[in-house]
């Protein structure tokens, strides 16, 4: 053994805590469940049986997808299709401009009016940004055309943009 | 077409995805050019995207929930392995003697044969005929087999099935903690132990510890010894590691190229994902279904609701793929799903046994840090790093060391030091550390430089182009009339954007280098071209000629074939100008292009991810980034076997040399530059102590053993070994040979140097980061305990820092 099974091990190192995020968000899970950990644990039972050479360049867009169909036989399941649906918007608060002005942090502000967006356009945008995948990986993980993924994003950060065109204008040159 | 639909390529244009075809791309960039909304609305993206990027990033961190299949750190070195472990080697020995055909099958006896049968027949939802008989070129069944074993298998560990199963749902009955595959000591007095996997590197023959001239080892026919680049990883069938049947068979990797097809039903085991078993005692394993019960997936593959063999439509290709071109494979190697950073496999130096020719460690140095800084860029982002970011060398010569600077006229001075190994306590561990001479900023011969920055849209961050900015206005501050410097961008097209300029026009390369804006796609190779040809139109004979490239490496237009670039890199050092490489932000960080462009190039390789990572390479460490004092240095250690069985060299496995390439000058190593400390740690086995890794292997049957012969005289018995130096002057082609003998005076570790003991520290910490089968007693708590006693000297307050991230890799590996 020794090397022959470390790319799992590091595979489950790096990614199940964002897959488990990752599932849990689209199963509406406030992380109290088991439903969460044994997608994604499944996903790695089946990642073992997977020849490493095929999956490899695509491991995290592969292990995404595997969890997710299994998030959509769930739902299935319990006829909650649509949350993840494209038109149906969460009853997320919106919020007012004024607001938006008066929260300090513009982080946490972009994040509650990411929230407001139909889940479909907050998944990809979160393949995006937090898992730095290609329109073309979302594309595979959700099922999607790329041009549909395109779409997507363009759409949330558009309204993004729009609603804070003032606070972006000042976050450049901010070394981090 | 709605809006959305004709906007949306301008989006992905800023987001510089790589699926936007050129033709698009083109028509954006002309409308950027006439259009100012289309260009604010680029930029705001971009701004978005840092935004967006972080506020995640944070909003993940600070709600992930608690790992569920935590991997063991600290790992046993057997004393204490649970009884199932057996079951979990036998798995795996069971699997990886399916992958290799026909032969290891013919080797069983009947019994074991039928019950093999049997097994796959009632458990695999495969073809029990192909799945029984171990079709040696499918691995997709191996696995599946495996699982199938769940309900089919028996409790008698060896060969005889069941392993998988037992694995699956022992644990939680025995209480046991989760399994991990640790082959090593096992107990599992029928199965026979695993032999540490043989692994090519660079095309250098497989050097794992049964020696090589043995035929038994298997590493001799091991195909990835054949890899012509040395970079496939070689799991052949004697690199494939579960020793015994399967090693005396080429398997398949030796018919479909270089290997690459790991075990990967041995990552069953490995990972320790029983989904039956619930919160064990001091388990790892931490699902939240309640102990005992199975988890509703604990059954074969079939149960499941998606089919397991149903393969991904464009994710998982058929597994009759014909095997990739040696280039494919390289590239398919690299973690490329990692985000979007690319970072080399590099496996790691096995233990050596010490015998014939394999008494010879020989390696190119390397001063090379990124590792490091990219290690510290993934933690503070509380993230641990892929294993695959973490080359231990460089984590260690991070950090400044007390070694003394040569007397005379030596461009470097030698220390070594040997005392015991802190997490292997019957091992010697060993430094070796050069130190280059420094050289003083008035004394420093003149330069000129050529900086090479990448303006492409992917720099458009802040902590890449304005850290650019800020980094280099650093350096220019160092520098004084004698020195030039000429500034070349690139991007769509490229520029030079500064002509060479003396830098005591100080005002005037501030000014352009302040006018940089990041902006196109990234045309690499362009960009060094212009660059060489600058640092040639202005070549200083005798002083510092250096194309000093600053990228976040994302090379995504024109010729960007990592050969061709290291060609032409090769070429332009043979005229004098060599190239040194920074890496910025992270995201698309191509590390493994650019170590091996600033190797190639005589240069070093620093990762820049914060203004004071930029004071240290080109303000405290200048004279080492642009004075080059000794070039193609090369070490050889030859071991005597009276004293020393078995070694093994920590890290460095990008700088591995075949034993007769020391005195080949024409063989290109590593660069110091002016005051650069370079340590290499060496593992020792003492002749005396256990073997490290090797297993129990079969008496051969048609060869044996010559009849022991009365022990030679040893030679020069007082002596541990001779480590042998050569190195070139750097406008020299031919090299200069040291020799420095070395005994072991049995120091305690307590009276070893502050360096020697930090070294020790930061490697056991790259060995936990990396998960190493090596690591021994190594744990977070170990590291915090050895680097605590060895930061009085600690200039700059580095070691301080890396006692932070120990605390922090810590708390995120909840160990």
């Amino acid at each position: 053994m020794g090397q022959d099974h470390d790319w799992v091990v590091a595979a489950a190192r790096r990614f199940e805590r964002p897959l488990l995020a990752y599932v849990r968000r689209l199963l509406g899970d406030a992380g109290d469940s088991h439903r969460g950990p044994d997608i994604v644990q499944e996903a790695f039972l089946r990642l073992c049986r997977q020849p490493r050479a095929e999956v490899e360049p695509h491991l995290g867009p592969w292990l995404f997808a595997v969890c997710r169909r299994h998030v959509v036989d769930v739902l299935r399941k319990e006829n909650r299709m649509s949350f993840l649906s494209e038109t149906a918007d969460p009853p997320a608060a919106r919020t007012g401009p004024a607001e938006t002005a008066e929260a300090t942090d513009l982080s946490r502000a972009v994040l509650q009016r990411l929230a407001s967006f139909p889940a479909s356009q907050q998944e990809a945008v979160r393949l995006k940004f937090l898992q730095q995948f290609s329109y073309r990986e979302i594309a595979q993980v959700m099922g999607l055309s790329e041009s549909h993924v395109g779409v997507l994003i363009h759409t949330a950060l558009k309204k993004l943009r729009q609603a804070f065109a003032e606070p972006l204008q000042t976050t450049l040159g901010v070394p981090s | 077409m709605t809006p959305e639909e004709l906007e949306a390529p301008l989006t992905a244009y800023a987001l510089n995805d790589p699926g936007l075809s050129a033709a698009d791309r083109q028509q954006i960039e002309a409308q950027l050019a006439s259009d100012p909304a289309a260009r604010r609305a680029v930029e705001e993206t971009r701004r978005l995207a840092a935004v967006l990027t972080e506020a995640l990033g944070a909003e993940q961190a600070a709600t992930l929930p608690e790992a569920i299949v935590t991997i063991p750190a600290a790992k046993p070195t057997g004393r204490r392995v649970a009884g199932w472990t057996k079951y979990v080697v036998a798995a795996a020995v069971l699997v990886a003697t399916a992958g290799v055909g026909y032969m290891g099958w013919a080797k069983w006896t009947k019994p074991e044969r039928d019950n093999f049968h049997q097994v796959a027949a009632t458990g695999a939802p495969t073809d029990p005929e192909n799945a029984g008989y171990g079709d040696g070129y499918d691995r997709q069944k191996a696995p599946v087999l495996l699982q199938g074993d769940a309900r089919g298998g028996d409790m008698n560990g060896g060969f005889q099935g069941g392993g998988a199963g037992i694995m699956l749902q022992t644990p939680a009955t025995e209480g046991a903690p989760a399994p991990r595959g640790d082959t090593k000591d096992s107990g599992a007095g029928e199965v026979p132990r695993t032999v540490d996997a043989p692994r090519g590197l660079d095309g250098k023959p497989n050097k794992a510890i049964p020696d090589r001239s043995d035929p038994r080892s298997g590493s001799d026919s091991s195909p990835a010894k054949s890899a012509p680049d040395g970079r496939g990883p070689g799991f052949g069938a004697g690199g494939y590691g579960p020793g015994t049947p399967g090693s005396r068979v080429p398997g398949p990797a030796g018919r479909s190229g270089a290997g690459g097809m790991p075990g990967a039903p041995g990552g069953v085991g490995g990972l320790g994902l029983p989904s039956g078993s619930g919160p064990v005692g001091g388990g790892t394993i931490r699902s939240s279904s309640p102990a005992g019960t199975p988890a509703p997936i604990s059954g074969p593959a079939g149960a499941l609701p998606n089919d397991p063999g149903q393969p991904l439509p464009a994710v998982a290709p058929p597994a009759s793929t014909p095997p990739a071109s040696v280039d494919d494979k390289e590239k398919k190697l690299m973690d490329e799903s990692e985000g979007r950073d690319r970072f080399p496999q590099m496996q790691e130096n096995p233990f050596v046994r010490v015998k014939g020719i394999d008494a010879l460690s020989t390696f190119g140095v390397d001063v090379d840090t990124a590792s490091y800084a990219i290690v510290r860029k993934y933690l503070s982002s509380s993230q641990l790093p892929p294993a695959t970011a973490v080359r231990l060398e460089e984590m260690v010569n991070y950090f400044p060391y007390a070694d003394k600077p040569p007397d005379g006229n030596d461009p470097f001075a030698v220390t070594v030091e040997m005392a015991d190994c802190p997490w292997e306590a019957q091992h010697r561990l060993v430094r070796l550390g050069l130190k280059a001479r420094p050289i003083d900023n008035d004394k420093r011969p003149a330069s000129n430089l050529v900086f090479l920055i990448d303006v492409s849209g992917s720099m458009n961050a802040p902590n890449r182009l304005p850290l650019v900015k800020a980094s280099l206005k650093l350096l220019v501050n160092q520098l004084g009339e004698k020195d030039r410097i000429a500034m070349v961008v690139y991007a769509g097209t490229t520029g030079v954007v500064l002509n060479s300029t003396p830098a005591s026009e100080k005002e005037k390369i501030l000014n352009a280098l302040d006018a940089l804006e990041a902006g196109g796609s990234t045309n690499g190779s362009g960009g060094i071209q212009q660059a060489y040809e600058v640092a040639a139109g202005n070549f200083v004979k005798g002083g510092t000629n250096r194309v000093i490239l600053c990228t976040d490496g994302d090379w995504n237009v024109g010729t960007t074939s990592t050969d061709a670039l290291v060609k032409l890199i090769e070429e332009k050092r043979e005229t004098g100008v060599f190239l040194s490489v920074f890496g910025f932000g992270m995201g698309n960080l191509r590390d493994e292009m650019l170590v091996k462009l600033a190797g190639k190039g005589n240069g070093q390789y620093g990762y820049i991810d914060t203004l004071r990572e930029a004071n240290k390479a080109f303000v405290e460490q200048m004279g080492g980034t642009l004075v080059t004092v000794a070039k193609d240095v090369k070490i050889q250690v030859e071991f005597n076997p009276a004293v020393i069985k078995a070694y093994r060299l920590l890290g460095y496995e990008k700088r591995i040399l075949a034993a007769k390439d020391f005195h080949d000058d024409k063989k290109d190593a590593g660069e110091m530059g002016a005051g650069h400390v370079v340590t290499a740690l060496y593992e020792l086995v003492p002749a005396g102590a256990p073997d490290p890794v090797v297993g129990k292997v079969d008496e051969l049957r048609y060869q044996k053993e010559p009849a022991p012969r009365p022990p030679e005289t040893p030679i020069k018995a007082d002596e541990a070994f001779v480590v042998k130096m050569r190195h070139k002057k750097p406008d020299e082609d031919k090299s200069v040979l040291r020799e420095l003998p070395i005994k072991d005076r049995k120091l305690d570790y307590e009276r070893a140097s502050e360096d020697f003991q930090f070294a020790a520290a930061v490697a056991s910490f790259a060995m936990l980061l990396r998960d190493s089968q090596y690591k021994g007693q190594s744990n977070y708590g170990l590291v915090l305990e050895l680097a605590a006693s060895a930061k009085t000297h600690d200039p700059g307050g580095y070691r301080a820092e890396f006692v932070e991230l120990v605390k922090k890799a810590k708390a995120l590996s909840g160990k």
